[in-house]
């Protein structure tokens, strides 16, 4: 990974989702996950919401998992709902070094997290039980024994993780759903990153490491020599993995490399059903519906002056 | 007294004893009985004993059956998803009978177990203070269905968090154990007092003499409770029951808490989320609610939030609770104490949190979360009653004694895949009492649920509670889905108390403002009275008809002949029934009876209960003993060919229907929706028939006999005679009945003393526009009479009538049972996945 990557950067975030229905919707109560989180390695500085048609409510909590959950409520006759979300975020993360991960086993690391007393029992638990897209069934067990090994160094372990879900499974976009588990994508060996996040999490889990599921946005290139199209960044997904020193370190197995500065984090949970972008209830006799969802990760110039205001 | 001497009939308590002594279930002996002790009767049950031998054993069972056909006249049902599969509540004459100062031992101890429950869910959705400490294990509560993370940092308002606290108990030699905490959405108050109500009319004189607590209390603590709870200071909070509807199975317990409370029982549809506050719906307005009595379980509560499949719930009512409009009750979540595991971390809780010793014993529990518990459960699975901490209604509990050597391998293996998921209990001896059979008195294991209600200053507990027998199906199963059978709980008071108070039913609180009405219970009233209606016009038309069919078969001749045939046309247009005089008339007037087709007496009858679940507990309780009479007959119509008999008691019922409707329902908004729905249906059978019957012009003997025979489906035959004889009517018979059904006035059966009172009616609901329309057409109807019309050009217009009085059902529809737009579940997808370049 080339330190390009690390250096700190200020983006601008635009995430638009469009739902678009062949007759008239009468009531829409929506939950989503609207505003990315602050953390040790990103701050929000400018944040705005925008819904379409005006909402009746629209209000905001922080959740179990310490995300942005927002509720909002439309109940203007609509046939097409718009929710924004723009955001100055500020990141700078620092580069994890995997070398010195390896002071651990895979199995003296998972043993020094279940017994610490530093960490939060609380959080550890929760992302180390199953949970319902991430089952732990014998076909995960048996995909993570030879890549997370009891005696393996946890550093390398982590990188082979990354690496040999990289390998192992092609990305297809279409052949996996919402409601794939585990077992199937192993027999499927393809999908995209919110199986590979969630069959990361699931390896780690399996061998007592504390794992999460991470949703949020990632900066793309545009291919060379071309244009960068407006709306073609992307909402993306990964894992993160809880050390025993409490730091967690963010992997990207659909791209085969450790997250870093280009990545902004929305939302953690135990999987994609904690953290699912935007959910609505619907009242409608409408029958088809479609949605479109674009985002735009502007990378913002550096300079001594304030960001501008997100528009 | 020494009670042992004087009870040793050998049917009451030798016969009894033997077979205590023979049951061989499984269970740890010696059984405790509540009824025979070592020594004979216990001194709790001597005047029940006394009762007994003075019954006999006929007398028993006479009042088993007549428990029974109580049950029936209240329509108190249990389970089934489908209302013509529920079951009926059933019930054992005999009480149980628990002594005053065991009560207050027992009741100190539900307190302090309602204490230490209250503090753990308030932490659990708060600082999970004592998860951090280990006091309970994390993997215990976090990965717990009925763990609701969503539910994360909400707290109602004061100070109790859980509000409704029952308990499944039973008792061993050594005294009452916990069975299970029921506090996701706790059934069966409703239930306890329905019970009492009936065995207190059948051992009536044995409930006056003896000094029994009454349960009427605890409703009105409960519903102070509820009101206490909204989270704002209203003069009149406004408190609903939330059901998940008619096809639940302890629907009949909702509607008479509901009833019990005061509240009214609405459902999801009923309700509306608006600006995070939920609403209820009132007539074409919205009124706010302060709080829910929540009987929809968690995960069904909010597709918003959790099961988007659930149609049962409302979108945002957990936001709603979380910015503190709504208070619901049990919070959403509650149901994570009901998690067994609990029990083995209850006794070292009780000291940490309220600092006594655990005064009420649970069986004692081994986690398999815990390594050591998890060897010990593995090593001793045949005696241990296994329990996944997540209870769902299809997982039964295990008992290890009972496994075949297949079974207990797949269970080990499950403990062993998801041990944080399971525990091992020890098997309770649980106490018998006695059950009325036709064998004999015979020993049923017994469970008691308690219900207790937390308010500020503690938990006040109901005097008494739902005893519980294993039904025949299972010999220690105590569940209603097993053919459990319910007992009166007494517990006795050592002191007078007035004892008519628990068999009147009156609302725990006066209502204080009227009754709610939303489109859904309109609806339900309007098509309540239009199948009633219906299914008695229905009725008497085939009383009509098998009467001319059996003249007929006197008289011959053309004349007869055309009536019959005239009636059965109309008829058969009329209910959509085939009835030609060539064929079988008599067979498909008993089909039109009895039959499940739309049109049939018994189809009617059918829509006509399902309404009346609907608006259970707007009606009065005497609905359902008329209803039940209904059905015990159409069952014998459908056995019988000879249906006249059983056809005039339908419609005997129907006049008690008309009187239990005209006597004791108010006259409001809810009255006017099931009168305009009997007015258009008279009306419109009225009309129609005059259509059909009168479609081919007959000579005058037919005529006359068959403006008889309509006269006679419409009730007004008498009427009709007494003017004739009065000399009012001259003319040709048809002109005179016309006259009579259409505009007659002073005729309570005519179309336009329909329209009077449905006009009536509508202004009654609000709705000035229909009810000027009805008023015109009426006003139209009478002024054509000083036109004199001839009756060709009255019975030309009449299919306008029948139309424009569809019309209005249709416009009522519309406009006052509007619905919601069907609800939907956006889930996204895997939508905007991406793979960096």
């Amino acid at each position: 990974m080339s330190a390009e990557h690390d250096t700190p950067r200020t983006y601008l975030v635009r995430h638009r989702t469009v739902y678009t229905y062949d007759g008239t919707v009468d009531a829409a109560y929506e939950r989503g996950f609207l505003r990315h989180r602050d953390t040790d390695y990103q701050t929000v500085l400018e944040h705005r919401i925008v819904v379409e048609p005006e909402p009746d409510a629209l209000s905001e909590h922080v959740d179990f998992f310490g995300n942005h959950s927002y509720y909002v409520e439309v109940l203007t006759d609509h046939s097409v709902l718009e929710v924004s979300e723009f955001a100055n975020i500020r990141v700078e993360r620092t580069p994890v070094d995997l070398g010195s991960l390896n002071r651990w086993t895979v199995a003296s690391a998972a043993a020094e997290i279940a017994e610490s007393s530093e960490l939060d029992a609380v959080e550890r638990t929760a992302f180390l039980l199953p949970s319902d897209l991430v089952e732990l069934a014998p076909a995960v067990s048996a995909y993570a024994e030879p890549i997370l090994g009891p005696d393996r160094p946890l550093g390398d372990a982590v990188e082979g993780l990354i690496h040999a879900i990289y390998r192992d499974f092609r990305y297809e976009q279409g052949v996996t759903s919402v409601r794939t588990s585990l077992p199937e994508l192993l027999d499927l060996r393809a999908g995209v990153c919110q199986d590979f996040a969630h069959l990361a999490v699931g390896c780690l889990r399996s061998v007592g490491l504390p794992a999460r599921y991470v949703s949020g946005h990632v900066e793309t290139s545009p291919p060379p020599g071309g244009e960068k199209l407006e709306g073609s960044d992307a909402s993306h997904a990964w894992a993160g993995v809880l050390t025993p020193t409490g730091l967690w370190v963010d992997l990207d197995p659909t791209n085969d490399h450790l997250v870093d500065s280009r990545y902004l984090t929305t939302a953690w949970g135990r999987d994609f059903r904690d953290v699912s972008p935007l959910k609505g209830v619907i009242y409608t006799e409408a029958k088809e519906s479609t949605l479109k969802v674009g985002v735009d990760v502007i990378r913002l110039p550096e300079s001594d002056d304030p960001p501008p205001p997100p528009q | 007294m020494s009670a042992a001497a004087e009870y040793d009939e050998p049917w009451l308590s030798d016969t009894y004893r033997e077979r205590l002594v023979g049951m061989s279930d499984g269970f740890p002996a010696p059984v405790f009985d509540e009824f025979l002790g070592p020594d004979g009767v216990r001194p709790a049950y001597a005047a029940l004993a006394e009762q007994m031998e003075a019954m006999g054993r006929g007398g028993l069972l006479a009042a088993r059956a007549e428990v029974a056909r109580f049950v029936s006249d209240e329509d108190m049902t249990y389970g089934g998803t489908d209302l013509s599969q529920a079951t009926r509540w059933l019930v054992d004459p005999l009480p149980l009978i628990i002594g005053t100062a065991e009560w207050r031992d027992l009741e100190a101890g539900l307190r302090q177990r309602a204490e230490l429950l209250d503090a753990i869910l308030s932490d659990l959705y708060t600082k999970r203070h004592l998860l951090q400490r280990g006091l309970i294990p994390p993997q215990l509560v976090v990965g717990h269905p009925e763990f609701v993370l969503q539910a994360d940092g909400i707290r109602l308002k004061g100070r109790r968090q859980l509000v409704l606290a029952a308990t499944d108990l039973v008792r061993d030699g050594s005294g009452w154990r916990v069975l299970s905490d029921r506090t996701q959405a706790p059934s069966g108050a409703g239930y306890v007092m329905g019970t009492r109500r009936i065995v207190t009319r059948t051992l009536a004189g044995l409930h006056r003499r003896t000094e029994t607590a009454f349960l009427r209390d605890f409703f009105r603590t409960m519903a102070s409770a509820l009101q206490d709870a909204a989270p704002t200071s209203t003069e009149l909070p406004r408190v609903v029951v939330f059901s998940p509807g008619t096809a639940s199975e302890t629907a009949y317990d909702q509607a008479f808490t509901a009833t019990l409370l005061g509240f009214p029982l609405v459902q999801a549809e009923d309700l509306v989320m608006r600006q995070g506050r939920v609403w209820v719906t009132d007539g074409d307005g919205l009124e706010p609610v302060d709080v829910i009595l929540r009987r929809v379980d968690s995960a069904f509560a909010d597709p918003l939030e959790l099961r988007s499949d659930s149609r049962l719930g409302l979108p945002g009512l957990i936001e709603a609770s979380r910015q503190g409009h709504v208070t619901i009750v049990n919070p959403i979540g509650s149901g994570v104490l009901e998690n067994p595991g609990l029990a083995a971390f209850l006794p070292r809780l009780a000291r940490e949190v309220l600092d006594e010793d655990l005064a009420l014993h649970d069986p004692q529990t081994w986690w398999c979360g815990n390594d050591a518990d998890r060897s010990h459960v593995l090593a001793n699975i045949d005696s241990l009653v296994l329990k996944p901490t997540h209870r769902s209604t299809r997982e039964l509990d295990r008992f290890g004694w009972e496994l075949s050597s297949a079974e207990r391998e797949e269970l080990v293996a499950r403990i062993k895949a998801c041990p944080w998921e399971w525990v091992g209990e020890e098997a309770l001896s649980v106490s018998t009492s006695p059950v009325v059979t036709a064998k004999g008195l015979v020993p049923r294991r017994t469970v008691l649920r308690t219900f207790g209600v937390g308010v500020e200053s503690g938990y006040t507990f109901m005097h008494g509670g739902l005893g519980r027998v294993a039904g025949g199906n299972h010999p220690y199963l105590v569940s209603n889905s097993t053919g459990a059978l319910a007992k009166d709980v007494w517990v006795l008071t050592g002191a007078t108390t007035d004892q008519a108070a628990d068999r009147t039913p009156v609302a725990a609180r006066a209502a204080g403002r009227p009754p709610l009405l939303s489109p859904r219970v309109a609806e339900n009233l309007f098509w309540l009275g239009r199948y009633a209606n219906r299914a008695e016009n229905t009725a008497r038309l085939i009383v009509i008809c098998e009467d001319l069919d059996r003249d007929y078969a006197y008289l011959r001749g053309p004349a007869a002949s055309q009536v019959l045939q005239a009636m059965l046309s109309a008829f058969s247009s009329l209910t959509g029934h085939p009835a030609d005089l060539g064929n079988d008339p008599r067979g498909a007037l008993h089909a039109a009876l009895v039959g499940t087709s739309a049109g049939c007496v018994a189809a009617s009858v059918q829509r006509l209960t399902d309404a009346a679940h609907e608006v259970r507990n707007v009606l009065s309780v005497d609905t359902w003993s008329m209803l039940s009479r209904l059905e015990r007959t159409l069952d014998e119509a459908r056995a019988d060919h000879e249906f006249q008999p059983h056809s005039q008691k339908i419609l005997e019922s129907f006049l008690a229907w008309s009187g239990i409707m005209a006597e004791s329902m108010v006259r409001d908004e809810t009255y006017s929706f099931l009168d305009a729905g009997a007015r258009i249906e008279r009306a419109l059978h009225t009309v129609d028939l005059m259509r059909r019957a009168f479609a081919r012009e007959q000579a005058l003997p037919a005529e006359s006999r068959l403006a008889e025979a309509v006269l006679a489906a419409c009730e007004s035959l008498i009427t009709y005679r007494r003017r004739v004889a009065d000399g009012e009517y001259r003319g040709r018979p048809l002109d005179a009945t016309l006259r009579l059904l259409l505009w007659d006035p002073s005729n309570p059966r005519s179309v336009l003393s329909q329209l009077t009172h449905l006009a009536a009616d509508l202004r009654l609901a609000g709705d000035a526009t229909v009810a000027a329309e009805v008023e015109k057409l009426g006003s139209a109807i009478a002024g054509a009479e000083t036109q004199d019309p001839s009756a060709t050009d009255v019975l030309g217009r009449l299919s306008e009538l029948s139309g424009e009085l569809r019309g209005w059902s249709d416009r009522l529809t519309r406009r006052h049972f509007t619905r919601h737009s069907p609800i939907r579940a956006q889930q996204p997808g895997w939508n905007t996945p991406w793979q960096v370049v």
